[in-house]
């Protein structure tokens, strides 16, 4: 511009007039730009102020939650336990009155054969129905078995009964499992960034405090459910199978896995307690094999079910050779 | 007369042996009846305790909702407040 005046150009005032326009123009808009950035900033600050209570908020919240949601995930995980070791229960009482039955089944023999004999001694054939004892005897070994069928039942009822109760337990406090996500989604709603370039001007500018936003917690690992093996019992017990008592059995079976290995029973106490068998409960191999199913269920022993059929198909086999 | 003794008693011995079997049932029948009985009850304290924590977490859910509530109000109006002192 100075050497265009040196020059005597033509124009050249004008021209340096509309130099200086356009410069004070400019200087105009640098400071609306300097406004709105100002304004773009404040308003980004705030939103970040109000986001960092939200989420402290959310905080709050997700740490009173968790805080009973962990001893409810511990009922929930007891009713699952109860459950199993309703299972196991009611597999042991089945194999008590399995034994029972067949008593029953021997005495009835037991009576053919006394008849046989009355009859044999001259009695006749309604003489020996009208026999007090041979009468007696029908109505006890009758009532043993309506016994057994009416206690099967009354168990099978009570299971539904309390399986209904758990589901319900389980369907009620499945939600809030949920509603805690919920939360954890409320912190995941961000403000957006403006990406408005910084000032590149003025040193009055620099060290503009930095708004940190929080770091989201992470999120709690997904639960694996217990898969539900296809409820198909095991195979029934054979008649006329031999038994065994069910402390031999089970220290023949802690003797066969030994201590180390997966299923090794070290609480007799409680397994006996949990199948509601005796010491001296006798056992056929199937019935030892759904008990075992059941127990380890309950005590959540992670076993497959087809390796401890194997297992205890095996194991049988050896037992019944040492015999 | 000794066959008929004989198998008079055997049929006591029978009566008795059937007796005691049922006797047996009756007891397994008490036994794991009691223990359902027990399974069942530790199921309701259960229950009961999920019921009481399901209100208290409504009740931390509502509080915490309040809150929230709260919050968004005042930055939309503090949010508007800006907008119009700008203009």
């Amino acid at each position: 511009m100075e050497s265009l005046k040196m020059e005597h150009t033509p124009g050249a005032a004008s021209i340096s007039l509309k130099l200086k326009d356009i410069e004070r123009q400019q200087e105009k808009l640098l400071n609306k730009k300097d406004k709105y950035q100002s304004k773009f900033e404040s308003r980004e600050n705030k939103v970040k102020i109000y986001t960092n209570e939200r989420d402290k908020i959310a905080d709050k919240f997700i740490g009173r939650y968790d805080e009973k949601l962990k001893p409810m995930e511990e009922k929930l995980e007891r009713l699952q336990t109860c459950k199993n070791e309703m299972d196991a229960a009611i597999a042991g009482t089945k194999a008590k009155h399995n034994r029972l039955g067949e008593h029953l089944a021997t005495l009835e023999e037991k009576k053919r054969k006394l008849e046989e004999a009355y009859r044999k001694a001259g009695m006749s054939e309604r003489k020996i129905k009208k026999d007090e004892a041979v009468k007696t005897f029908e109505e006890i070994i009758a009532g043993g078995r309506d016994g057994m069928r009416k206690e099967m039942e009354a168990l099978e009822w009570q299971k539904t009964k309390i399986n209904e109760k758990i589901a319900k337990g389980d369907r009620k406090a499945n939600p809030y499992r949920d509603k805690r996500e919920k939360f954890v989604r409320v912190k995941e709603g961000r403000p957006i960034e403006m990406g408005v370039e910084t000032r590149t001007r003025g040193e009055t500018f620099k060290g503009e405090e930095e708004m940190k936003t929080h770091t989201r917690r992470e999120r709690p690992e997904s639960q694996t459910e217990e898969s539900e093996e296809a409820g198909n019992e095991t195979e029934q017990a054979k008649e006329g199978e031999e038994t065994f008592e069910a402390k031999y059995l089970l220290d023949e079976w802690n003797a066969y896995l030994t201590p180390k290995a997966v299923g090794y029973i070290k609480d007799v106490k409680d397994f006996m307690q949990t199948t509601r068998l005796y010491i001296f409960s006798e056992v056929k191999s199937a019935e030892f094999k759904n008990i075992l199913e059941k127990y380890y269920k309950a005590r959540k022993v992670l076993m497959n079910k087809y390796a401890l059929e194997a297992n205890v198909d095996a194991f049988f086999k050896k037992i019944k050779n040492k015999k | 007369m000794d066959t008929n003794q004989n198998t008079a008693n055997e049929s006591d011995a029978l009566l008795d042996e059937a007796k005691e079997v049922v006797k047996e049932i009756d007891e397994t029948n008490k036994e794991s009846r009691a223990h359902m009985d027990a399974i069942e009850k530790e199921v309701d304290e259960s229950i009961n305790a999920i019921d009481r924590t399901c209100t208290e977490l409504d009740q931390i859910e509502k509080e915490t909702g309040d809150e929230l509530d709260t919050l968004m109000s005042a930055e939309e109006k503090d949010l508007a407040e800006e907008d119009s002192v700008d203009e």
